[in-house]
């Protein structure tokens, strides 16, 4: 009997701090993705839309910073600040070819065209709560879009989602869990002893 | 007594929130006295205010308002001026007005409310005060009875100081800074308006007018075939440009094309110009609030007949092959143009020895290559070991021609044996090779291994001919896979042996770092019979419309290149986009060409540099193509080209996306160029599907960030860090200082005419790599200084987990 109840209380605490691990064990790629599409006309930037999907962002955040982006968290903090280049300049290359392979160079274009849809693409943060955009230069604040909205409506729709699930909050409440189990598991063998 | 106190708190708080209301003052009101103050005649002054606007100017109206109470025990009995706002400005000038209750009298305790209006007529320095005119009573003893005098209220009761000295603007002179001097009069700083005043006549007008303060001067560019002039001009301020321009005789006016770019500098080509020909031009530029147009000027062109550089080369006994130069093309290429002069050029060739006679007896070949350099390889006329005499004629189709100077040549004795149709086609662990004789011959092929050749005798297989034959072929089997190797051949006759130098071929293999069609997650480089690799990558990131080529791990750390095929090309000659189905329609071919730049372009990028990159490097790459038969790109939408729409939806992952366009030919010529809208990821560029080297120019800004450094109307930044342009020469010699190179070749981006000492392009920003240089001329290697941003690039490319 006194083997017996051992082996339960040293399985149940196993089970119990393994449990956890089991569930948190990442099966598949869940990548995801915030994207913002915005439009530049006038020097004014506007949200067109934004939306969340399954994906991997592109590497940003090596450009010359003509504008530079700031995420930010829901406790204010920043979470990444990167520059983003003009999307209304281009650099182009006038070229003739000939047959023959050879090509002449005649010069440079730079193409500086108003009124430009641009794409802000950037990893999923369960904490973001803002993406704000400003002119490098000036330091104007140019748009501030708020995406705490469709963070949550995303993991109201995926509760399962890995990072939808309170991770910093559950092994807290997880251990004083363990904590009380196993003192009443204690308190159950040591007054079965007694009673011995 | 507890609900007391809480009371007492409320009120309070209730009362200190609402404070600043009580206090404040109306903005509109610019003096306010709220009394009470009681005058020696008993008149009790309250609720004084002076209400106008917060800077009141001439024509402005002022509101007065006060509240007299008589407080005393008598009568006051008003004079015809009754009460009224006494005011003062500049100190002296009367102004008072709103006379009221005249010749009235004010019983004790009754009140007189005054209410009027005065327009600000003049600027200066003003006072205004209640005031009041009665005729008060005073005991005379003489008389024994009261007299009565006309007694004014008090002087400057309370008054209101203002000082109405706003900025103005009058017959083009600014005057600001105002304020009352000693008389009371408004003294201005002054300052004289270049455009004028504005249309409140409140301040200079700032309209940024353009105009042209160097130029338009013309450059006519003689170097090429065709006449080309460079018109160049600057401005006072940043605006557009671009250039008319017509033929003497026409009225047609053409222009430019234009796009808006703003700079002081601008420089135009005009192109396809006729030489030998007159033009009008005009210059027309618009800055943020007009436009400016120079006066008409003329060029005149050149003529571009002219031979020169002749050479003679690869003489053989019975061949030699003449070369010239012109700044013209030959006969085929001159006509797609009609603007061009049409041009043929001949060479005639006749034996020295007959040169001398009067009608010598020539034989001639037309020259048919498209270039401004020319050959002909004479065939046919020529005996070995004499000497030849030959010139080269130029003919306009308008019949005016011009010979070249009189060139000779020797040919050479016989060689043994000559070899022409060599072929060599390589396998994995084959190869096979055939050539031809114009003698038969009996043959004997050596085959080496390059890389253990110890001598004459190292061969590893021989093979020979059983007979004297002319076509040559040997098949060797049991080669190794990627392997170099050579071979000579020794041809005999009876009478004599001679042996040719060393010819080199590598057999094929695997593993070239591509995944070719139905390499699915596996790279067995050509083709194989079995998968020669293992599976290592399967794309789940993407899309049915994307296929991966070139697959080497998770987009976090990798450089993701998606090329897309362009469903439009560019006709030079008619100046127009054009519909081309050549990749669009043709999705092997479009996926060839990907693979073809992966392979020999992006892959080899360690032959493209001028210092090491990353020996994994090829690693650091996913190259993918994006096909969707009712989605494609659009190159000359705009200058970097239109994406498929949604195409950052389906490939958020894409670093930098690239529009690849056929070549649209119209008689030997093509035009496009490229163009990149990003200097590094995320980033978009469009480029030549047929030429890498363009393209990789344009990954040099799309993918490493590098800028352009040659001179032009591009844009110029210094793209720190590990930058190849610098703005300033002290920049560039102290980061070349530091990286250990010379600083003394550090030179500013500006372009020589070669035909003229002048500096046609010059720009303030500084260089260091030498030429030539991919980001100069899309050609050569990428120099040291744009290694090291590469370098950078391929460093930090996971950005999002640093």
């Amino acid at each position: 009997m006194k083997r017996k109840t051992m082996i339960v209380f040293l399985v149940s605490i196993i089970l119990l701090i393994s449990s956890p691990m089991l569930i948190s064990a990442k099966s598949k790629d869940t990548s995801k993705i915030i994207i913002v599409n915005l439009n530049i006309k006038n020097d004014n930037v506007t949200l067109l839309d934004k939306n969340i999907n399954f994906s991997h962002p592109p590497n940003i955040g090596l450009q010359p910073n003509f504008f530079i982006v700031k995420l930010i968290a829901t406790d204010k903090k920043i979470i990444k600040e990167f520059g983003i280049w003009d999307p209304r300049l281009s650099i182009g290359d006038e070229i003739i070819y000939y047959e023959n392979g050879t090509m002449e160079f005649l010069g440079g274009i730079a193409s500086y065209i108003d009124d430009v849809n641009f794409t802000v693409t950037i990893p999923f943060y369960k904490n973001i709560e803002m993406l704000n955009l400003y002119e490098n230069e000036t330091g104007e604040e140019l748009i501030s879009v708020y995406l705490r909205d469709i963070v949550l409506d995303f993991c109201e729709q995926n509760p399962n989602d890995p990072d939808c699930v309170c991770k910093e909050e559950t092994p807290i409440l997880y251990i004083l869990f363990i904590i009380f189990i196993v003192l009443i598991l204690i308190t159950l063998y040591v007054i079965k002893i007694r009673k011995r | 007594m507890f609900h007391k106190k809480f009371l007492l708190v409320v009120i309070l708080l209730f009362i200190i929130s609402f404070s600043p209301l009580i206090n404040s003052v109306k903005p509109e009101d610019l003096c306010s006295y709220d009394g009470p103050d009681v005058s020696e005649d008993y008149l009790e002054l309250t609720n004084f205010i002076v209400e106008g606007p917060d800077e009141p100017d001439v024509g402005d109206s002022l509101r007065v308002r006060f509240t007299l109470r008589n407080v005393g025990n008598n009568p006051i009995d008003f004079t015809d001026k009754g009460v009224f706002a006494a005011v003062r400005t500049s100190f002296y000038n009367i102004k008072d007005f709103g006379f009221t209750f005249q010749e009235q009298t004010l019983d004790p305790y009754e009140v007189v409310n005054f209410d009027a209006n005065i327009t600000v007529d003049v600027r200066a320095y003003w006072q205004i005060w209640p005031s009041y005119e009665y005729m008060k009573p005073v005991w005379s003893p003489v008389l024994k009875k009261y007299v009565y005098f006309r007694t004014l209220g008090p002087n400057h009761w309370h008054e209101c100081q203002l000082t109405i000295c706003p900025d103005y603007c009058k017959d083009g002179t600014h005057y600001y800074n105002g304020h009352a001097d000693q008389e009371g009069n408004c003294s201005y700083l002054t300052e004289e308006c270049e455009y004028g005043c504005n249309e409140n006549e409140t301040d200079c007008s700032n309209v940024s007018r353009i105009k042209i303060i160097d130029g338009p001067s013309v450059d006519i560019d003689d170097f090429y075939c065709w006449p080309r002039a460079h018109i160049y001009w600057r401005l006072n301020i940043a605006g557009t440009g671009i250039v008319y321009y017509r033929e003497f005789g026409s009225l047609e006016w053409l222009n430019t094309s234009s796009y808006t770019w703003d700079s002081t500098t601008h420089g135009h080509y005009i192109y396809y110009l006729k030489p030998d020909t007159t033009y009008y031009y005009y210059v027309k530029s618009c800055g943020p609030d007009d436009c400016v147009e120079s006066t008409w000027d003329e060029f005149t062109t050149t003529n571009m007949l002219h031979v020169e550089d002749v050479s003679v080369s690869e003489l053989t006994s019975r061949t030699a092959t003449i070369s010239w130069k012109t700044h013209c093309y030959s006969s085929g290429e001159s006509a797609f143009s009609g603007n061009r002069v049409l041009t043929n050029y001949t060479v005639y060739v006749v034996p020295t020895m007959y040169s001398h006679l009067p009608y010598p007896p020539w034989s001639s070949v037309r020259n048919e290559t498209l270039d401004f350099e020319h050959s002909v390889t004479l065939r046919g006329m020529l005996d070995e070991d004499k000497n030849y005499t030959f010139f080269i004629q130029a003919c306009r189709e308008d019949g005016i021609c011009v010979n070249s100077s009189l060139y000779t040549f020797e040919t050479k004795e016989q060689e043994f044996p000559q070899i022409f149709g060599m072929n060599i086609e390589p396998t994995h662990h084959s190869v096979d090779i055939s050539w031809s004789t114009y003698l038969y011959l009996n043959t004997t092929i050596f085959l080496y291994d390059y890389a253990s050749y110890t001598g004459p005798e190292s061969w590893l297989q021989k093979k020979g001919d059983s007979n004297f034959v002319s076509d040559h072929s040997f098949y060797f089997e049991g080669l190794s896979e990627g392997t170099r190797y050579f071979f000579i051949i020794k041809h005999c006759i009876p009478a004599k042996c001679n042996s040719t130098g060393e010819y080199f071929f590598t057999t094929t293999s695997c593993y070239d770092g591509i995944l070719n069609g139905g390499e699915y997650n596996v790279d067995c480089g050509g083709p194989c019979d079995t998968p020669c690799a293992e599976i290592r990558y399967e794309c789940t990131w993407c899309h049915e419309n994307i296929t991966p080529v070139h697959l080497q791990g998770s987009p976090a750390n990798k450089i993701d290149v998606v090329f897309i095929a362009s469903k439009t090309s560019r006709d030079r000659v008619n100046k127009r986009n054009v519909i081309s189905t050549e990749y669009t329609g043709n999705k092997t071919k479009f996926v060839k060409v990907v693979k073809d730049l992966v392979q020999n372009w992006f892959l080899k990028l360690d032959t493209l540099v001028s210092e090491p990159i990353p020996s994994d490097f090829k690693s650091r790459f996913n190259f993918y193509y994006y096909w969707d038969t009712t989605n494609f790109g659009d190159a000359f939408d705009g200058c970097s080209g239109k994406l498929p729409k949604n195409f950052w939806d389906i490939a958020p992952f894409c670093d930098v996306a690239g529009i690849l366009y056929p070549v649209y030919w119209v008689n030997g010529t093509a035009e496009g160029g490229g163009c990149a809208n990003g200097l590094g990821p995320r980033s978009q560029f469009k480029g030549p599907g047929f030429n890498g080297y363009v393209t990789i120019h344009e990954c040099g800004h799309a993918i490493f960030g590098l800028v352009d450094e040659y001179c032009g109307t591009t844009h110029y930044s210094q793209n720190d860090p590990y930058s190849n342009v610098w703005k300033s020469l002290r920049r560039c010699q102290d980061y070349v200082t530091g990286e250990g190179w010379d600083p003394g070749d550090c030179r500013q981006i500006m372009w020589d005419n070669v035909s003229t000492p002048e500096v046609e392009c010059t720009k303030n920003y500084w260089r260091w790599n030498p030429d030539p240089e991919i980001m100069e001329c899309a050609c050569g290697l990428f120099g040291p200084a744009s290694v090291r941003r590469i370098n950078y690039m391929f460093n930090n490319i996971a950005a999002w987990r640093r």
